[in-house]
C-alpha cells in the first residue's frame, strides 16, 4: 500500500547538515497496523511526512496504493492527499472551526454539496463516538475527543492509509487506550492501512503488526511485531522494549547483592523467553511436577501478541542438578528459550 | 435649546454647514482610503507569510522585496509623506489638495503599517494546522481563504481597529495641508481664528467616531474569539 524506495532527507540548518532520513526503504501491506519506533530526533516525522509528501525526500520514490507520489504534478498530488489521513500529537483542529465543521473542511468544496457534506461530517462523528458534540470548539472539548475530531476528519475522504504522527503522546493512559481501540476499529471495519509513528514501545504491542525501528534516519530493524520482540536484532530494539518490561531489573539485583540472588549451590536462576509462537501451557507446574524442582518465580512479563504468549520470565529454580538441567532441556524442546543467569 | 448650543458653540452654529460638510469629508477620506489600504495591506500581509522560509509558497526574493518596501515606507513620517508624493499624487489623481489629493499618502501611510499587523495575525496560526490542511488535499488558495483569513478573523479585526482609528489621525493631519476634513476645520478656525469652540468640539467628534470604531471592533473581534 505504502512503499518508500531509498528515501532520504536531509535539512539544512544554521548548525549545518541533518541527514533526518537516510536511504530508507519499507514497505507497508494493505490493511496493515505498522509501527515506526524511535527515539526523539530519530526522523520518524520526517519519514511519515515522506509518505504524503508535506516532505519531498531529496531522493528515493514514494508509492501509494500504486501510485509514485514522487512523480505527480501539484494537482494530482492533492488527489493523492486525498486519499490519505493524517493525524498529529497536536490535534491540529481549526480553532474556528466547529467539530462538525471541521470534519467537514475537506470535503467543502470538493465534489459535495454543503449538506452532503454535513451529513456525511455527522456519520463520521458518530463513528467515533461524538454525535453530541457536533456544535461544540476544539477548546471546548479534552485532549481525547479533539483527537476524535481529527481523526474523524482525516476519515472525510474515505481514505486508503492513516498516518498517525505520535497521535497518542499527549494524552493520559486510559484516553490512549481508547484511541488505540479506535483505531484498530477502523482498522478491522474499514480496512484502513495504518501507519503509527510512536516512541512508547507499549503502542506498538497494542495494536501494530509490523514494526521498524528507526535510529539517526536509518531503518535499523523490521519486521512482525511477534518477531522483533520475541528475537530483537538491534540494541535499541531491546532497549525499546526493556522499557515495556521490568526483566531488566534482575541485572541491578544482581550487582547490587540483594539477599533473593544469594543461591544455594543447588539453585539456579534462569531467564525463560518465548521466542516461537507455541500453545500456551503450564510449563512451570510441569517442569516442577516432571523434574522434582522448584520453580520461584522472581519476575515474569508475559503478554499476548497476535494470539501467542510472548515475554520473559526470571525464576530461581532449585533441585538436582541433572534434574534442572532435565527442566531446561524440556523447556528448549517446547521452543522457550532458556539461559542461566547466576549459577549457585 | 437652539439658544443653548449657541452659547456653548457660537462658531459652530454659525457654520453647522462646514462642520458637517467637514464630517463629511472625513469620512469620505477614511472610506476610501480605509478601503484600499484594507485590501492592499492584506494582500501584502498575506504575500508576506506565504513567501516567508517554509510558507506554502515559499519565495525568498519576493519576500525580501515586500519586506523592505514595506519597511521603507514604514519608516517615513508622515508629515514627510504628505509632501514627498505630491508629484505622484498629481500624476494619479490630477491634484494634490482636498480630499482627493489627500488619498495616496494616506494609502501609503496606512498600507504597510495594516499589513505588518496582519502579517502578525497570520504568524500566530500554528503551523501544523496548516500542515493538517495540506495533509487533507487542500492547495494554496485553500490555505489562504480556508484556513489563515477564517482562523485569524479576531486578530485582523484587532489590527484593523487600530489601522482605523491611526487612520483619523492622519486624515486630520492630512487636512492641516489642504486635505479638508475635521483636521482642516480645526486648524482654519479653532487654531486660526482663535474660535476654541471649534476645536473642542472637533475634538469631541473625533473621540465619538474612534470610540465607535472602538466598540464595534471589539464586538467582532469577541464574537469570533474561540
Ligand atoms: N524543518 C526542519 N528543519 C531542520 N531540521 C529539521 C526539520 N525537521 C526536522 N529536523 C531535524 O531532523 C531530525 C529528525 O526530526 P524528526 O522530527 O523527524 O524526529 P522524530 O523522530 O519525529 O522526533 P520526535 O520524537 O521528537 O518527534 C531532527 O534532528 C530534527 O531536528
Ligand atoms: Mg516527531
Amino acid at each position: 500500500m505504502i512503499t518508500l524506495e531509498h528515501v532520504s532527507k536531509t535539512f539544512r540548518a544554521q548548525a549545518g547538515e541533518i541527514e533526518a532520513v537516510k536511504d530508507v526503504s519499507l514497505d507497508i501491506g494493505q490493511g496493515e497496523i505498522h509501527g515506526v519506533i524511535g527515539f526523539s530526533g530519530a526522523g520518524k516525522s520526517t519519514l511519515v511526512r515522506c509518505m504524503n509528501l508535506l516532505e519531498r525526500p531529496d531522493s528515493g520514490k514514494v508509492f501509494v496504493d500504486g501510485a509514485e507520489l514522487t512523480a505527480l504534478g501539484k494537482r494530482e498530488l492533492r488527489d493523492a492527499r486525498r486519499r490519505m489521513g493524517m493525524i498529529f500529537q497536536q490535534f491540529n483542529l481549526f480553532a474556528s472551526r466547529t467539530a462538525l465543521e471541521n470534519v467537514a473542511y475537506p470535503l467543502r468544496y470538493g465534489a459535495l454539496s454543503k449538506g452532503a457534506a454535513d451529513r456525511k461530517a455527522r456519520e463520521l462523528l458518530s463513528f467515533v463516538g461524538l454525535d453530541d458534540k457536533e456544535g461544540a470548539y476544539p477548546s471546548q472539548l479534552s485532549g481525547g475527543q479533539k483527537q476524535r475530531v481529527a481523526i474523524a476528519r482525516a476519515l472525510a475522504n474515505d481514505p486508503v492509509a492513516l498516518l498517525c504522527d505520535e497521535a497518542t503522546s499527549a494524552l493520559d493512559p486510559q484516553t490512549t487506550h481508547s484511541i488505540l481501540k479506535l483505531l484498530k476499529e477502523l482498522n478491522a471495519r474499514l480496512g484502513i492501512t495504518i501507519v503509527v509513528i510512536t516512541h512508547e514501545m507499549q503502542v506498538v504491542k497494542e495494536i501494530c503488526g509490523r514494526v521498524t525501528v528507526m535510529e539517526n534516519g536509518e531503518a535499523v530493524e523490521s519486521g512482525d511485531v511477534f518477531s522483533v520482540f520475541a528475537n530483537p536484532q538491534k540494541s535499541i530494539t531491546r532497549d525499546f522494549i526493556d522499557t515495556t518490561t521490568n526483566i531488566s531489573k534482575i541485572t541491578a539485583l544482581i550487582e547490587e547483592g540483594h539477599e533473593l540472588t544469594a543461591l544455594k549451590p543447588d539453585e539456579r536462576i534462569l531467564k525463560f523467553k518465548y521466542v516461537e509462537k507455541t500453545a500456551a501451557e503450564a510449563l512451570v507446574s510441569t517442569i516442577s511436577r516432571r523434574f522434582g524442582v522448584d520453580v520461584n518465580i522472581l519476575f515474569a512479563n508475559l503478554d499476548w501478541i497476535e494470539g501467542a504468549p510472548l515475554g520473559e520470565m526470571i525464576s530461581v529454580v532449585s533441585g538436582r542438578s541433572a534434574d534442572i538441567d532435565a527442566a531446561m532441556e524440556f523447556m528448549r524442546e517446547r521452543s522457550v528459550s532458556v539461559e542461566v543467569i547466576l549459577n549457585g | 435649546m437652539a439658544d443653548f448650543l449657541e452659547k456653548l458653540m457660537p462658531n459652530i452654529m454659525y457654520k453647522p454647514e462646514v462642520y458637517v460638510r467637514s464630517i463629511k469629508e472625513t469620512l469620505v477620506m477614511l472610506g476610501w482610503s480605509g478601503a484600499v489600504s484594507f485590501l492592499l495591506g492584506m494582500f501584502l500581509g498575506v504575500v508576506l507569510i506565504v513567501t516567508q522560509r517554509g510558507g506554502v509558497m515559499e519565495n525568498r526574493a519576493v519576500n525580501q522585496v515586500f519586506d523592505k518596501l514595506i519597511n521603507f515606507f514604514r519608516s517615513i513620517p508622515f508629515i514627510v509623506l504628505l509632501a514627498g508624493l505630491i508629484p505622484l499624487t498629481r500624476l494619479l489623481m490630477g491634484t494634490a489638495i482636498g480630499v482627493k489629493g489627500a488619498f495616496v499618502p494616506l494609502v501609503f501611510g496606512t498600507t504597510p503599517f495594516f499589513a505588518r499587523q496582519v502579517e502578525a495575525a497570520l504568524a500566530e496560526i500554528d503551523k501544523g494546522v496548516i500542515e493538517a490542511a495540506l495533509a487533507s488535499g487542500s492547495g494554496t488558495a485553500g490555505i489562504i481563504f480556508r484556513v489563515y483569513l477564517r482562523e485569524s478573523i479576531a486578530s485582523i479585526t484587532r489590527a484593523t481597529t487600530i489601522t482605523i482609528i491611526s487612520l483619523i489621525g492622519l486624515t486630520a493631519m492630512a487636512g492641516a495641508v489642504g486635505a479638508g476634513g475635521l483636521g482642516d476645520f480645526a486648524i482654519r478656525y479653532g487654531h486660526q481664528r482663535n474660535q476654541i469652540d471649534v476645536t473642542y468640539v472637533t475634538t469631541l467628534t473625533l473621540v465619538l467616531m474612534v470610540s465607535v470604531i472602538q466598540v464595534i471592533g471589539n464586538f467582532i473581534a469577541r464574537k469570533n474569539t474561540r
